[in-house]
């Protein structure tokens, strides 16, 4: 089916949020694509972001596609409660950890190192009188990052979900498979863990 | 509360935008601890940065379902090639045990080959990592056969609810039943195309009766929906979907 990619694709009418991404995925069983395509236009930045955090912004772009395809062949045993988000984090983070392991094992037999592009700055390239600001604000961005991305990925990944991505402790623990009262303590942990860290790095 | 810094839990509460009054108090006093926040609080804010758009994004992941679809019928397709390997060599070792029956006049080898080939155009539900379909399966059958003369085969496929779908050879209820087939003393084989119900797990019994003598698919198709023994059947191998 050819899909008008430039038309904007309104979702469905009166629905927002977790009721309007359960229509979507009650439409993709029948096959609409028109239906997918509105959900990775929802839904896109917030993947490409958390992945970008997970493993990296050069990387992210294709594990992203790779989550929306998982997305796409997991809708016919969706259950529309509401649950949409869960899942598609749920689905991102699977291929984010695979991803991490599957670089590790390349690295372990790579000659050189595959370079940690985590921290890499995802902000378009600046130009006009303002670059040097844009510059200065890039190279700062760019630092705290790469402090986030200097924490082991599993605490990475509990904060990003909390607070970049802003999921509550229901979502997360649906998310991860861990309790809320555990990933609760687990998230204190990680907060301590990135004040550290900022901590001994702040020049 | 300004005898000590703020713990972890105190911090995270704060992150997340809901400090105690206690929490707060010691912030509006403590420079540590509120340097230690305001940093927390931009490394959060940095990470939640937009990536860079990409406009070619959606149609690549559009192309990409396209493929995908395209592998999983591909998938099912062998998935189906891969069963069909199973049950041939799951039914060749239950005739090399049937090889008991009388040998005729030492010339006869008793060998028949039954393959089996699950053709489906679209498949629909993943349950469980194995792919099912929800539309109806095209299966053919081919039958060698060396020889056994005076014998005859069936083939058929029982479901759970007891109906059966004539597959060797091919019939309908409601016209003539036709004569079972024949194995003569040459190879021969019998391709044949006939539409199933979506197959699942253990709900399509493929079946296959050997007979020494004459038999009558119009008396077994009876006998089959009754629930009662085939008569006359030399050797009856079941095929459990899988």
């Amino acid at each position: 089916m050819a899909l008008p990619l430039d038309a904007h694709v309104p979702s469905a009418a009166g629905l927002t949020g977790d009721a309007a991404d359960d229509a979507a995925m009650e439409r993709m069983r029948n096959g609409d694509r028109l239906a997918f395509a509105e959900l990775v236009r929802r839904h896109e930045t917030n993947v490409k972001r958390y992945l970008a955090r997970m493993i990296g912004p050069a990387e992210a772009q294709d594990v992203a596609q790779e989550t929306f395809v998982a997305l796409w062949t997991l809708r016919a045993s969706y259950q529309p409660q509401g649950r949409f988000k869960s899942l598609l984090y749920r689905v991102a983070r699977s291929r984010a950890f695979s991803h991490l392991r599957w670089r590790k094992v390349r690295t372990l037999f790579a000659a050189r190192p595959t370079p940690d592009v985590t921290s890499a700055s995802m902000a378009a390239p600046a130009d006009g009188d303002g670059a040097l600001a844009e510059l200065l604000k890039r190279e700062a961005t760019g630092q705290l990052n790469a402090r986030l991305a200097q924490l082991p990925a599993d605490v990475r990944d509990l904060l990003i979900l909390k607070f970049v991505e802003e999921l509550s402790y229901a979502e997360m623990a649906e998310v991860t498979g861990v309790s809320q009262v555990a990933l609760r303590s687990r998230v204190c942990r990680a907060v301590g863990l990135l004040a550290k860290q900022l901590e001994h790095k702040t020049p | 509360m300004s005898a000590r810094h703020l713990d972890n839990e105190e911090l995270t509460a704060a992150l997340e935008g809901a400090p105690s009054a206690d929490t707060r108090a010691h912030l509006a006093s403590c420079t540590q601890c509120s340097r230690t926040l305001d940093a927390l609080q931009r490394a959060v804010l940095s990470a939640k940065a937009a990536p860079a758009a990409d406009p070619q994004f959606l149609k690549r992941v559009l192309a990409a379902t396209a493929q995908s679809d395209h592998r999983t019928t591909r998938l099912w397709v062998a998935m189906g090639g891969l069963s069909t390997a199973l049950l041939l060599m799951f039914s060749v070792a239950l005739l090399r045990d049937g090889a008991s029956a009388p040998r005729g006049d030492g010339t006869r080898k008793e060998r028949v080959q039954v393959t089996m080939r699950l053709v489906q155009p679209r498949a629909e539900e993943v349950k469980d990592g194995i792919i099912f379909s929800t539309q109806p399966v095209v299966l053919s059958v081919a039958v060698n056969a060396l020889p056994g003369p005076a014998e005859n085969l069936v083939v058929f496929l029982q479901d759970g609810g007891g109906r059966v779908t004539w597959l060797v050879p091919q019939w309908r209820p409601g016209t003539d039943p036709p004569a079972c087939h024949a194995l003569g003393l040459e190879p021969q084989q019998v391709a044949m195309t006939t539409e199933l119900p979506a197959l699942t797990v253990g709900e399509g019994n493929i079946q296959m009766a050997r007979f020494n003598g004459p038999c009558s698919i119009g008396e077994m198709d009876a006998a089959l929906e009754a629930g009662r023994d085939v008569a006359g059947a030399v050797m009856l191998v079941t095929f459990q979907v899988q």
